[in-house]
């Protein structure tokens, strides 16, 4: 049986089969020009796959590093390996929060958490999908919430 | 509480100056073919074409409204073909700007634009009233009973004058002037700044002259503006709302409720530490404000926190030069790059045309002191949490900005480079709402994570906030 998210005692992090689609959204541009580059040259298509390559392996260490953690007051967000990004964000300034799946992410068991506030919005790509109803629950219930 | 209202008719001339355009189509073939005979019928179809959009323009002002309920709800109606409503909560606006230029004035028009507290400036939405509906509405939207007064007068009125002025505006605004003006008064503005070109070129090199007298007469032009909006100017507090109202040509009233400040910054000025005056500016919602709120004297910090409770200061420690250790050089590179393309430009003027030396020396002084600005910036720039306020210091052009975080809303982003990373610094962003942000560079990482800290457990700001 599937234990239920500890908010309290667990930070949410991407699953790695979250990742695995984090990092397929990142090839399928690629994939999808690379027919064309490979016309112009043999070279510069496989220079221009090991570029993709490069990016999209920079997608997956990224999504390694990202961590969002719920404080008392705050939803704090950690992102980057070598240029990393803390995010504090107040829970009560949060207006309200998306969750979104596709089917990838659905067979991956995972879904994207975009939350907003009147400042700027943040997204937490490829979470569980019980972290994101329960980090998007306690955002919205209060700020007293646990 | 008003019952339905219709706007002022400037708000179909609104309509009308769009559709300026328009007249030229009938007069573009007349002219290219200078075919004089069928201008009278270009002429007709103009006025034709004129009273079309009159009419479209009296529709259009017939077929929408306003009206405010008891509940401080602001309700705006189109109702002709297809009707919408949109439905502005008055507790979720930041600032009510009233403005009355003279042609507004003379027809008894006021142009009201309400800025929200939570939405980008753009969903700020603007309308005509008459004088006395957009006094009922703010009035109804933002009460504000004069508790605190302030009035600038004398030496502090001088100082907000000077301090106002603002050459960069001007020069836009007199250049927009110049391009929807006449060609004759253009020509004729040029002719006398000619004259006084060639004698100020008595004493100065011609180049030298030129580039002064143009910068004393925007400069002229630009006092002459802030002194007409210091006319009859008062602040005043009291309600939760924070108030400003004066202006000569350009009548303007500001109203900012106090739950909704974003921030509030003094600006340190060349100009304002000379006369030891600091303007005090305000950004509410998506409201933020070119022109300083007042103007307070050395030493009278009391009156900032009579007219804005809870305004800190950030802390102005000594200059040490422990400071600079790990700082990113990135401070000086705007500056430091300008002065270095006019040196360079003058090293090799001094050889192929010395004449043009000292009309380079100019814009090279300037950026020496622009670098001199920037230089104090890379020891003072920070952010520190300080007497229950996030606090932090910002250098921008040639001012030093003190500014103080009045919104619990407001989030932060720490965002460090790979050098960043091993000299332990990090740029900090404040996102206030209303998508406004302000980034300061290069700070230790630990101030960076104190001010993290300081919004986790942070207990000074009500948590029951009106975001």
């Amino acid at each position: 049986m599937e234990q239920p998210f500890d908010l309290a005692a667990s930070a949410a992090t991407p699953t790695p089969r979250g990742r695995a689609v984090l990092c397929v959204w990142a090839a399928l541009p690629g994939a999808a020009a690379a027919p064309f580059v490979f016309w112009q040259g043999f070279g510069l298509g496989c220079a221009f796959c090991a570029l993709w390559c490069a990016l999209v392996f920079a997608v997956w260490v990224r999504a390694c590093s990202f961590v969002a953690t719920l404080g008392s007051r705050t939803l704090t967000l950690y992102l980057g390996v070598a240029f990393p990004v803390e995010r504090v964000i107040p829970r009560h300034s949060i207006t309200s929060a998306l969750i979104f799946r596709t089917p990838l992410l659905r067979l991956a068991g995972a879904c994207v958490l975009v939350v907003f506030t009147p400042g700027m919005w943040a997204m937490l790509p490829g979470i569980p999908l019980a972290a994101a109803d329960a980090i998007s629950a306690a955002l919205l219930a209060g700020e007293d919430a646990p | 509480m008003t019952g339905r209202r219709r706007y002022h008719p400037f708000f179909a001339l609104r309509f009308m100056r769009r559709t300026l355009l328009l007249y030229l189509v009938p007069l573009v073939q007349v002219l290219f073919e200078r075919d004089w005979a069928a201008l009278s019928t270009a002429l007709a179809q103009d006025a034709a074409l004129f009273c079309l959009l009159a009419a479209v323009s009296w529709v259009m002002l017939h077929a929408s409204s306003w009206e405010l309920d008891a509940g401080g709800v602001l309700r705006l109606r189109w109702a002709l073909l297809f009707s919408w409503e949109r439905t502005i909560q008055g507790s979720q606006l930041a600032a009510v700007q009233i403005e009355r230029p003279v042609a507004y004035r003379l027809a008894g028009a006021c142009r009201v634009t309400l800025y929200p507290a939570l939405l980008p400036k753009r969903q700020a939405v603007t309308l005509c009233l008459t004088r006395r509906d957009a006094a009922r509405l703010a009035d109804c939207l933002m009460p504000a009973p004069a508790e605190e007064t302030y009035h600038p007068a004398g030496g502090e009125r001088l100082a907000f004058v000077l301090l106002g002025a603002n050459s960069l505006s001007t020069m836009l605004l007199v250049w927009l002037a110049m391009r929807q003006g006449d060609s004759a008064a253009e020509q004729m503005a040029w002719q006398q700044l000619g004259q006084a070109a060639a004698w100020a070129a008595r004493w100065l090199p011609a180049g030298l002259a030129w580039a002064l007298t143009a910068w004393t007469f925007l400069f002229g032009l630009s006092l002459l503006r802030s002194f007409s909006h210091t006319v009859r100017y008062t602040v005043w507090r009291g309600g939760g709302v924070l108030a400003s109202r004066g202006g000569l040509f350009l009548r303007v009233e500001r109203r900012f409720r106090l739950a909704h400040l974003s921030c509030a910054e003094v600006r340190l000025s060349p100009a304002a530490r000379l006369l030891r005056c600091y303007p005090v500016y305000l950004t509410a919602g998506s409201y933020s404000a070119d022109d300083p709120l007042f103007v307070y004297r050395a030493g009278q910090e009391a009156l900032v926190r009579r007219l804005l409770p809870g305004f800190v200061l950030p802390p102005r420690g000594r200059l040490r030069l422990g400071q600079l250790r790990g700082r990113s050089l990135v401070f000086l590179a705007p500056g430091g790059g300008c002065l270095a393309f006019f040196v360079l430009l003058l090293l090799v003027a001094s050889w192929a045309l010395p004449a043009a030396v000292p009309l380079l020396a100019l814009p090279a002084a300037a950026c020496a002191l622009w670098l001199a600005f920037e230089a104090e910036g890379l020891f003072r720039e920070g952010a520190w949490p300080a007497q229950g306020r996030l606090t932090f210091l910002r250098q921008r052009r040639m001012s030093l900005r003190c500014v103080c975080v009045f919104s619990p809303a407001t989030a932060l982003r720490i965002r460090q480079s790979p050098w960043a990373v091993l000299r332990g610094r990090a740029n900090l962003t404040f996102a206030y709402p209303g998508r406004l942000r302000e980034t300061v560079r290069s700070i230790p990482l630990a101030d960076a994570l104190r001010c993290a800290a300081f919004l986790e457990r942070n207990e000074a700001y009500d948590p029951h906030h009106p975001l």
